[in-house]
């Protein structure tokens, strides 16, 4: 065991409405992890205030546990929480989001997205992959609650053999759910937060949705659902 | 005996004070460095864990790191940050079950002693030679694969209660160098589930 290099000290990577997101050492001046810490709201009632982030803590720390138990599933594993300090000590994913993948992607193609037989299996495979995972974690009861591609990372492959390997990440609006409505609205999530990021891939969504299709009997009712979810969807944004 | 420092978490205003370490194996006098634990001898607040129950150098320091952030945010549920490292390896809240499950006992055959450094009067060669005079056994380096060696893998799987491990050798004592992070990752689960449960 070795620990003579000093550690580095945190960097904050991210600040979001709700949390601050650092990347710090933790154990070992060598072991990268990742700090979600929800610092107090000055505008909240500090009783209340107390309550709600340790309740967000205990709800996110569970569900990433939870998902981290699901075959075909990977959420950054829990190291440590402070449920009274708002603290979730993380795994570090070294990789990039879905997000950054598919605008990769874009760009290297004079920002559109290549079609038919142009598309690269990598691509499309990428989608399913996705896919298949939703349907591993929906039928395992998790709903995320805020599918994004941002929300999806994509493990480094130039790394040992968890190469390419999705994680799922940010589980703050999370439930645990067996409503066909509840996992309906989360693809319908995705599919609007896809479409509005990269609106030149609309059509790869339906690779996901064709993938998610196979994983069981539940996971095709669930896309029934989501047709309806769809009707209420345009007929809210036509009246508002 | 070797001297180690862990980085705090971000936000903490308190770093951790540093902590001197050392592993025993074919510890002869554990009945003798128990008693003196048990009668509250100062010469003796170390904090001894017996290292059957630790699956990898990361179990060991996450341990460490919680007893360390329960002391400098003045949260310790037990006596003082040494007891604390024993309690915070439980995966419960019972205190007096955790001593008996990872504290010394007078059977101990291999040990992991810890001191914190919350004095300047605690310097390594103090507590080095005091080490070498107080406990009788081979003094060995700390890593993963000495750690396979004194783990006992059924113990460990009793005592987090870890109900879902299908590998056939579940009886033996040794762990596997390809089990050794399976087995890690559940025990720290259980850990964790222990804050959050
Ligand atoms: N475990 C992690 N490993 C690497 N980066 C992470 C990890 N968790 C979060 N991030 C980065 O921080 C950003 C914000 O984290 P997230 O949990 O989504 O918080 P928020 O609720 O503010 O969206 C993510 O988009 C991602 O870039
Ligand atoms: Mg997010």
């Amino acid at each position: 065991m070795t620990t003579t290099t000093e550690p580095q000290p945190p960097i904050l990577i991210s600040q979001g409405a709700e949390a601050l997101l650092y990347l710090s050492p933790y154990l070992t001046p060598q072991t990268a992890s990742i700090t979600k810490y929800r610092p107090p709201k000055p505008y909240r009632h500090p009783t209340l205030d107390a309550r709600l982030t340790k309740h967000r803590v205990l709800l996110e720390s569970r569900l990433l546990i939870r998902v981290n138990g699901i075959k075909g599933v990977r959420a950054p594993r829990v190291y440590y929480v402070d449920p009274a300090g708002g603290k979730i000590v993380m795994e570090y994913i070294d990789g990039c989001s879905v997000r950054d993948v598919l605008i990769g992607v874009l760009k290297a193609h004079g920002g559109a997205m290549p079609e038919g037989e142009q598309l690269s299996t990598e691509v499309k495979g990428l989608m399913a992959k996705i896919g298949r995972m939703l349907g591993a974690m929906h039928k395992n009861e998790v709903v995320h609650g805020d599918l994004t591609t941002s929300n999806i990372m994509l493990r480094d492959t130039s790394k040992d053999k968890g190469g390419g390997e999705l994680v799922v990440i940010d589980f703050g609006l999370g439930s645990v759910s067996t409503q066909e409505e509840d996992k309906a609205v989360d693809l319908y999530v995705l599919e609007r937060a896809f479409i509005s990021t990269h609106p030149k891939a609309e059509g790869l969504f339906d690779e996901v949705l064709k993938a998610y299709a196979e994983t069981s009997k539940g996971a095709r009712i669930v896309l029934k659902r989501l047709d309806e979810v769809r009707l209420r969807g345009r007929k809210k944004s036509m009246v508002g | 005996m070797i001297t180690i420092t862990l980085p705090p978490l971000p936000g903490s205003d308190r770093p951790y004070p540093a902590v001197h370490l050392a592993l025993y194996t074919n510890v002869r006098n554990a009945a003798f460095l128990h008693s003196q634990l048990i009668a509250g001898n100062k010469d003796f607040d170390y904090g001894f864990i017996d290292a059957s129950m630790i699956t990898s150098t990361t179990h060991l320091l996450t341990a460490l790191q919680r007893s360390l952030q329960a002391y400098v945010s003045n949260t310790l549920k037990t006596r003082n940050v040494h007891s604390e490292i024993v309690f915070s390896l439980s995966p419960n809240n019972n205190i007096s079950k955790a001593f008996t499950t990872f504290g010394i006992t007078a059977a101990s055959k291999t040990l992991f002693v810890f001191k914190v450094v919350t004095s300047p009067d605690f310097t390594a060669a103090k507590i080095d030679s005091h080490l070498k005079a107080s406990v009788e056994g081979d003094e060995v380096e700390i890593n993963d694969d000495a750690i396979r060696g004194t783990a006992d893998m059924k113990k460990i799987l009793g005592g987090y209660r870890i109900q879902d491990w299908r590998k056939p050798d579940n009886q033996k004592a040794e762990v596997a160098r390809d089990d050794q992070g399976a087995l890690e990752r559940k025990v720290i689960d259980a850990m964790v589930l222990k804050y959050v449960a």
